[in-house]
């Protein structure tokens, strides 16, 4: 090998220092959280690098709370069912509109691309949702913006660019039909674009609160993050002179308390979730259909 | 000529429907028994409205079941409504059921924004936290609540109206800046709102290093000056906080050191509004609060108030309050165990109102929600079929017996009845008293509960009367800042202190922070008067002065 030259030597070293200070930057907050949920809330303040005064009782008054366990279920079900609906809409939908031999593509596409830049607003939306008779309820939850028309372009353009027209002429002379050659061929070429848009709108339904917050009037169908915003809304009340007083003291204690171990415990299926998909987009990449 | 003459019939025709739709408006509003849309359900419910004279209980219950559909705003304790005892035996009473949307109290704005925008009205909003000010003022200017003022008799609400002309200073309370009233209040009339802000000091610190509670602000000096270098609690580090507060709008009046500044001859409030021989006053452009800032300053120079006052928030202050080792010498708040604890609570003694360096002894006196009186906590819509039933059905509410129950649980579930005297009982096991009331009566209600009824027919909780006691003996002969009470402004007149505000606000909070800190308040005050003048605070001034002068006549 060759000599590497003392700005070569530099250069690594200066790099390196950049990586880790940003690291740092990027990592301290997260294991701050992580930190501060096994701390006592009093003594958080004054924690730093490790825990000041280590403490679970965050994480037993998370277990003992029958709403954060309602809120977990449910975001599950939302997450999952939505996710479904999305894919099963979504996919079909792009697919179609990636064809070339579709008729009036253009005209479909440019009511999708419409709605990205011009919606009905939000009462208008709420009165159609109540009207169709989806509030509180968990249609509400996964049937409005079944469809995003982001993740539809995207799926769209995914078909156009790996699916060739010279596959699916192969198809037909072997007599495969349209739904069999975008059940046989087009889905099993396109994990890496399924594991993205699982991602996508996993992610978004899980995220996601506002839709909760207008539409359902139910605790028992409140998604975790709903149940979250109500802990840390309730804390405000207490400036409200009209409220009792003795046990304000105990309810900010007591969400102090779970408020970082709530953090943890919902950001932990997405952070389970994605080392998988990621294995997905590398596969997804590497598989082609026509070699060479 | 031909186009000229239909131009005319168009605009008389539509003269013609706008007055048949006003004078339909009128006879519904005027006799409250409207031809119904819907006999089948509402014709038999009214006949007991239209047989006149039925004050009193008279009317309840009714003979056939009217529904009414209303909407709440939950507080974050309180269950279902229509699970409350209260409601179950008011029903159980009147024969009025009531269809409940009660809303989540963290969804509370959304909904209610949708349900008033949407246009899908209840009959009734009820409670505190379903309505606020604004949304009265402004939905009741276009008509979608309906004015109660011709509700307000002796036939129809004898008890409101019996309050109401016993003390008419409630009538100004009510009154919207057009003249109306849109809302019932929700009146718990008690000394403990005068002041909101109580000063606390560590008893086991003062009497560990032999001092007595502070008179004056040089002993106060002194005091956090021994707590500072003297390590009272002992555990050999110099970790003790002398005194912590908070600064923030939101929480300034009651845990930051406004009443403080009263040693200088006139305290301080958030807004820096107060009332002065019927003149509005800013506190933070007249000369005290000038001296207070400078003197205040040594105190953060000397490190004997914390320096994180400024910019902390709540939580900060009560982690420095909690904990088994003491660290915190001294705090403002509404009592001691808000910030520091039940465990600690005892070791904190009142700071009574300090006599400062020129002889001047104020303490501020907290007008702003009117003694416990919020005057948002009923309204009716247009939308409502039996406007005098849906009345007669909520004056029930203020007898004195209905009010204590709506706002402390039924007599016999939370209450027990002791020689008159109504005292909470003991919860059930796995409850707090207070779960128990919020599970059991709506409390953020609409309803009265006079100061002459505490300590006669409702027994007065412990730490009100400690609170009240503590007021009495320490505050209340010093209170000479009034602070601007709680008036109704007009829509506009809100929108305009709210820009003007925010501004102000901001900038003599920032100002006054940086001068706290690091001084410069003589080089520097005059021009940031000029910069008030810029900011137009006198405009301000003059709006709060306007609807002073409105409240004052509406009495």
């Amino acid at each position: 090998m060759f000599k590497r030259s003392l700005a070569d030597i530099w250069f690594d070293r200066v790099n390196m220092l950049l990586i880790v200070t940003g690291l740092a930057i990027i990592v301290y907050p997260l294991y701050f959280v992580v930190l501060a949920s096994v701390t006592d809330p009093g003594a958080v303040q004054m924690t730093l690098f490790w825990p000041e005064k280590f403490s679970l009782e965050g994480y037993k008054k998370i277990l003992d709370s029958d709403n954060l366990w309602v809120g977990y279920k449910n975001s599950f079900v939302y997450a999952i069912l939505g996710t479904i609906i999305n894919l099963c809409l979504t996919l079909p939908a792009a697919y179609a509109l990636s064809r070339k031999d579709m008729k009036g593509r253009s005209t479909v596409m440019l009511f999708i691309t419409f709605t990205m830049f011009f919606s009905g607003g939000l009462i208008p939306t709420y009165l159609t949702v109540k009207e169709l008779g989806l509030l509180d309820s968990v249609w509400a939850m996964v049937i409005p913006n079944a469809v995003g028309a982001w993740n539809l372009i995207i799926a769209r353009t995914f078909f156009q660019s790996t699916i060739p027209d010279e596959l699916l002429e192969a198809a037909k002379i072997d007599g495969c039909s349209d739904a069999k050659f975008f059940w046989k061929m087009v889905l099993p070429l396109s994990q890496a674009l399924i594991a993205i848009m699982v991602l996508f709108y996993g992610v978004a339904h899980w995220n996601s609160y506002f839709n909760a917050l207008i539409y359902l009037r139910d605790q028992e169908l409140f998604p975790l993050q709903l149940v979250l915003r109500s802990i840390l809304i309730e804390n405000q009340i207490s400036n409200d002179m009209m409220t009792d007083m003795s046990s304000m003291g105990d309810q900010l204690r007591a969400a102090e308390l779970i408020k970082y171990g709530m953090i943890i415990i919902a950001a932990l299926p997405l952070l389970i979730l994605y080392p998988f998909l990621q294995n997905y987009f590398v596969k997804g990449v590497m598989i082609g259909s026509i070699k060479g | 000529m031909n186009n000229r003459r239909k131009k005319l019939l168009v605009s008389f025709l539509s003269v013609m429907m706008s007055v048949s739709v006003l004078s339909a408006c009128a006879g519904n509003n005027n006799d409250g028994v409207e031809p119904s849309k819907e006999p089948n359900q509402t014709e038999a419910a009214q006949t007991p409205e239209a047989t006149d004279g039925g004050g009193e209980q008279g009317v309840f219950p009714i003979a056939e079941k009217v529904t009414l559909e209303m909407v709440t705003c939950k507080h974050p304790n309180n269950g279902p409504f229509e699970e409350m005892d209260f409601f179950k035996q008011y029903e159980e009473k009147t024969n009025v059921q009531i269809e409940w949307t009660d809303i989540e109290f963290a969804q509370c704005e959304e909904q209610r924004n949708l349900i008033l925008a949407s246009g899908e009205l209840p009959d009734a909003f009820y409670g505190t936290l379903a309505l606020t000010g604004n949304d009265v003022i402004n939905y009741g200017g276009q008509g979608m609540l309906v004015p109660l003022e011709q509700y307000i008799t002796k036939e129809t609400m004898p008890n409101l109206t019996a309050l109401i002309e016993q003390n008419p200073k409630y009538k100004a309370m009510l009154t919207a800046p057009d003249g109306h009233i849109y809302s019932l209040p929700s009146i718990r009339e008690l000394m403990l709102w005068l002041s909101p802000d109580m000063m606390y000091l560590n008893k086991e610190w003062l009497d560990k290093l032999e001092l007595a509670v502070p008179t004056t602000t040089d002993e106060l000096r002194t005091v956090l000056e021994a707590f500072k270098t003297k390590d009272p609690n002992g555990n050999g580090k110099n970790d003790e906080i002398p005194f912590s507060f908070l600064w923030d709008f939101a929480n300034y009046n009651v845990m930051g050191i406004g009443s403080l500044f009263g040693t200088f001859g006139r305290a301080d409030s958030a807004n820096h509004i107060f009332v002065e021989d019927g003149k509005v006053v800013f506190s933070a452009k007249e000369p005290e609060y000038k001296e207070a800032i400078q003197y205040y300053h040594s105190y953060f120079k000397d490190g004997l108030f914390d320096k994180e006052s400024l910019a902390q928030d709540r939580n900060q202050l009560v982690g420095k309050g909690s904990g088994t080792e003491q660290r915190l010498g001294g705090f403002f708040s509404w009592n001691a165990f808000s910030v520091v604890g039940v465990d600690n609570d005892p070791k904190y003694v009142l700071v009574p109102a300090l006599k400062g360096p020129n002889g001047d002894q104020v303490w501020r006196k907290s007008l702003s929600n009117n003694q416990g009186v919020n005057p948002f906590a009923f309204s009716m819509t247009a939308a409502n079929e039996h406007p005098e039933l849906t009345m007669q059905w909520i004056d029930l509410s203020y007898a004195t017996d209905t009010s204590i129950e709506a706002g402390w649980g039924p007599i016999g579930t939370t209450l027990e009845d002791k020689d008159g005297t109504l005292t909470l009982k003991e919860a059930p096991a796995g409850l707090t008293t207070d779960q128990y009331v919020f599970k059991t009566a709506p409390v953020e209600a609409p309803y009265a509960i006079l100061e002459n009824t505490y300590g006669t027919r409702l027994a007065m909780a412990d730490k009100d009367k400690v609170k009240i006691d503590g007021i009495k003996e320490n505050y209340l002969p010093y209170m000479t800042s009034e602070t601007f009470p709680g008036v109704l402004f007009t829509a506009e007149e809100s929108q305009k202190i709210k820009t003007l505000d925010t501004d102000i606000n901001s900038y003599v909070n920032q100002t006054s922070a940086k001068w706290l800190l690091q001084g410069g308040v003589d080089g520097e005050w005059d021009k940031y008067l000029a910069d008030l003048q810029k900011m137009k605070v006198d405009e301000l001034i003059s709006i709060y002065q306007t609807a002073y002068d409105r409240f004052k006549s509406a009495q």
